[in-house]
């Protein structure tokens, strides 16, 4: 009996004749999560499994796996040999001792001896029988779910309950943006959205040292981090663009400051979009929510690009 | 680099650092140990304690207890006396005295009350006694203000807080005058917390020092070091070096007190009074020039004077992390908020140099002239 994470993944499904491609795309960024790791990942039948990790890195490994985009959900599961014997072995470490339960049984070995129906029913009395009347079942509102999942390689996967993953595209599957990351939660919300629908991001900060301070950028390099651990890594870059600021102050009038720096980091965000191959420029504007997100100001920066 | 920063901490002596390096290359035992070699370190330490003690009070009445810092002195102090009816401070206080007092109020444990200051940062004595009542059972004063360098009568505030309510334990946070005040505790003093790194000793060692008599709580408990008061290994090599750097201190003491004030009044006079103010008052800390440059931002000349090769301060470096974007401080002197933005706390060393005073008053100028250009 051997522990084994079970990975799905939903959208890509979606898929017609490229789904290969993201297939791909998904099953690289796996193995990027997982890398570092003693851990082997495998592709079985329409999702993956990560197997022989050392019990103890069971949690980190589940933690790095949540974040790839694509992933639908995770099970922790044991794999035994598909006797009867086994698969209640396996099912007695997943269960609990009381409440309601069912069991769950998929057959994709066809030529298996019992049916889903009396998998289930099997299983279920030997769990009922082990619990000395703590346990009952409960078909429509369970406290808890056993499933068992009998493979053709004369295998069984025995597993509880479903983790849910980040869902969405694999990054690396629409293209790439330049996110402007500011320090505030809006803009790397924004890049996580985007990412969210594959889009591999990198990162480009504005600062007006000396009138920034350095904590305001090390806290974009934390973000940018933070980030990264969705985005299969990213790149982050910062402009200096307190001559611009000291200019705009001195030639033009004190209400427009904030609409003309905009207008200037939006332009120089676009040329490193075109030097770095990005497609297009996320930023994390938000109608309304300070006083210059206003729409004439948003298209007054956005008519720029 | 021009260091003007000296009142968040200075630079370890070096020689303090050669006699003590035998403690971490040879003597590095547990001095709890039952064999010889440890406790050859307990009498060291012993040595040490004295030696530290002896500076400023006497050795007689107090006695001294290693720390890991400051904050953790005035914790112990606040947190094992403040326990009912009311506790006193100033509005003045570095903030491991202030939060630990609206802690206070949190936990429910004593009200927290605050005194006023007067406008060149020294405690109003009278509205602090004024303050003081049957239920009060701790006041704090700190020694020398942080941020503007005002000195308190410590001895004589705490005399007349005695007179008000004898049952008041007395605390001081002498962070910053201890090594560079002439100064020796009185009775009426209970409680005295000190730090190494502001005298040229390290980061990670402190020290309450306390009446005799007085039974102190411990504050961190486990293997009974310091007499049960504070528990955890010694930092022999800190604390060593704590003594010889103090010991270097303390014997320049008178000297640098008078050079210090010969340069920090250098500079005010060299510094364009059209771009800044003065804050801290003649009969302040030699060791602390703060001034405002009204109407610009602080923090802005801050990084300006970095780029220059210039080490200035804004005011406690260990609250300008904090949300609050105006000195309480400042503000409680009766500084306006354009004062209070405009602060430069520039702190000096006995390793200051008059050639670094003019070479600093020259940067400062240029840059408060270059901002106030660009803001206009």
């Amino acid at each position: 009996m051997e522990k084994v994470i079970i990975i799905r993944y939903s959208e890509i499904y979606l898929k017609g004749k490229n789904r290969g491609f993201f297939e791909r795309a998904f099953e690289t960024n796996l193995r990027r999560a997982i890398d570092g790791f003693d851990a082997e990942l495998i592709k079985n039948s329409g999702r993956y499994l990560v197997q022989n990790f050392p019990e103890d890195q069971t949690e980190e490994i589940i933690e790095k796996l949540k974040k790839v985009f694509g992933l639908h959900t995770l099970s922790l599961a044991y794999e035994t040999s598909s006797d009867m014997d086994s698969i209640f072995e396996a099912a007695k470490l997943q269960a609990r001792t009381e409440g309601t339960f069912k069991v769950e049984s998929h057959r994709g070995d066809k030529k298996y001896p019992l049916t889903s129906v009396e998998i289930s029913k099997t299983l279920g009395g030997l769990l009922l029988d082990n619990a000395k009347g703590g346990l009952k079942v409960d078909v429509h509102n369970p406290s808890f779910t056993i499933r068992v999942d009998i493979r053709e390689n004369g295998k069984a996967l025995v597993f509880g309950e479903f983790i849910e993953g980040a869902n969405g595209m694999p990054v690396g599957t629409a293209g790439k943006g330049l996110l402007l990351l500011s320090g505030g939660i809006d803009s790397p919300v924004a890049g996580h959205m985007m990412a969210k629908r594959g889009m591999k991001i990198d990162c480009l900060h504005f600062h007006s040292y000396p009138y920034t301070n350095m904590q305001a950028k090390e806290k974009v390099v934390d973000l940018a981090k933070i980030l990264s651990e969705y985005t299969c890594g990213t790149n982050l870059y910062t402009v200096k663009v307190t001559h611009i600021q000291e200019a705009i102050h001195e030639k033009c009038k004190a209400d427009l400051m904030i609409t003309l720096l905009r207008r200037f980091m939006y332009r120089i965000a676009e040329r490193h979009a075109l030097r770095i191959g990005a497609q297009c420029l996320i930023t994390g504007e938000s109608l309304g929510q300070v006083a210059s997100q206003t729409i004439e100001g948003m298209t007054s920066s956005n008519s720029v690009v | 680099m021009i260091y003007l920063d000296n009142a968040a901490t200075t630079k370890p002596s070096a020689k303090a650092l050669e006699r003590a390096s035998a403690y971490v290359t040879e003597k590095y035992y547990n001095p709890s140990g039952m064999y010889k070699e440890g406790f050859a370190l307990q009498s060291e330490l012993k040595k040490a304690r004295s030696v530290l003690l002896s500076k400023i009070a006497d050795e007689s009445a107090f006695e001294l207890i290693f720390t890991s810092c400051g904050t953790e002195s005035d914790n112990q102090a606040i947190f094992s006396f403040a326990r009912r009816g009311n506790a006193v401070t100033t509005v003045g206080e570095h903030s491991a005295v202030t939060a630990a007092f609206h802690e206070l109020k949190t936990r429910g444990v004593a009200e927290p009350r605050f005194a006023p200051l007067e406008k060149d940062g020294r405690v109003n004595v009278q509205a602090l006694l004024d303050m003081i009542d049957e239920k009060t059972c701790f006041v704090s004063v700190m020694h020398v203000n942080n941020e503007i360098g005002a000195i308190n009568d410590i001895n004589g505030i705490a005399k007349l807080v005695k007179q008000k309510n004898p049952r008041v334990i007395f605390h001081c946070d002498g962070v910053q005058a201890y090594g560079k005040i002439p100064f020796k505790l009185s009775k009426d003093v209970d409680l005295y917390s000190v730090s190494a790194h502001k005298i040229g000793g390290l980061k990670g060692v402190g020290a309450l020092i306390k009446r005799k008599s007085l039974q102190l709580p411990p504050y961190i408990i486990g293997g009974g070091q310091e007499g049960g008061r504070r528990s955890g290994t010694e930092n022999v090599f800190g604390i060593m070096h704590f003594q010889y750097a103090a010991e270097e201190k303390f014997a320049t003491l008178k000297e640098d007190f008078a050079t210090l004030q010969e340069y920090r009044e250098l500079l005010w006079d060299l510094l364009d009074k059209e771009v800044y103010t003065r804050l801290s008052a003649k009969e302040g800390t030699p060791y602390i020039l703060s001034v405002a440059a009204r109407g610009l931002r602080g923090e802005i000349l801050l990084h300006m004077a970095n780029d220059k090769g210039l080490i200035v301060g804004t005011g406690s470096a260990c609250s300008s992390n904090a949300k609050n974007r105006y000195s309480k401080v400042i503000l409680a002197c009766g500084h306006d908020e354009k004062t209070a933005d405009g602060v430069l706390r520039l702190s000096f060393s006995p390793q200051t140099t008059k050639e670094e005073i003019v070479q600093a008053a020259a940067i400062l100028n240029e840059i408060g002239r270059e901002l106030a250009r660009k803001m206009k």
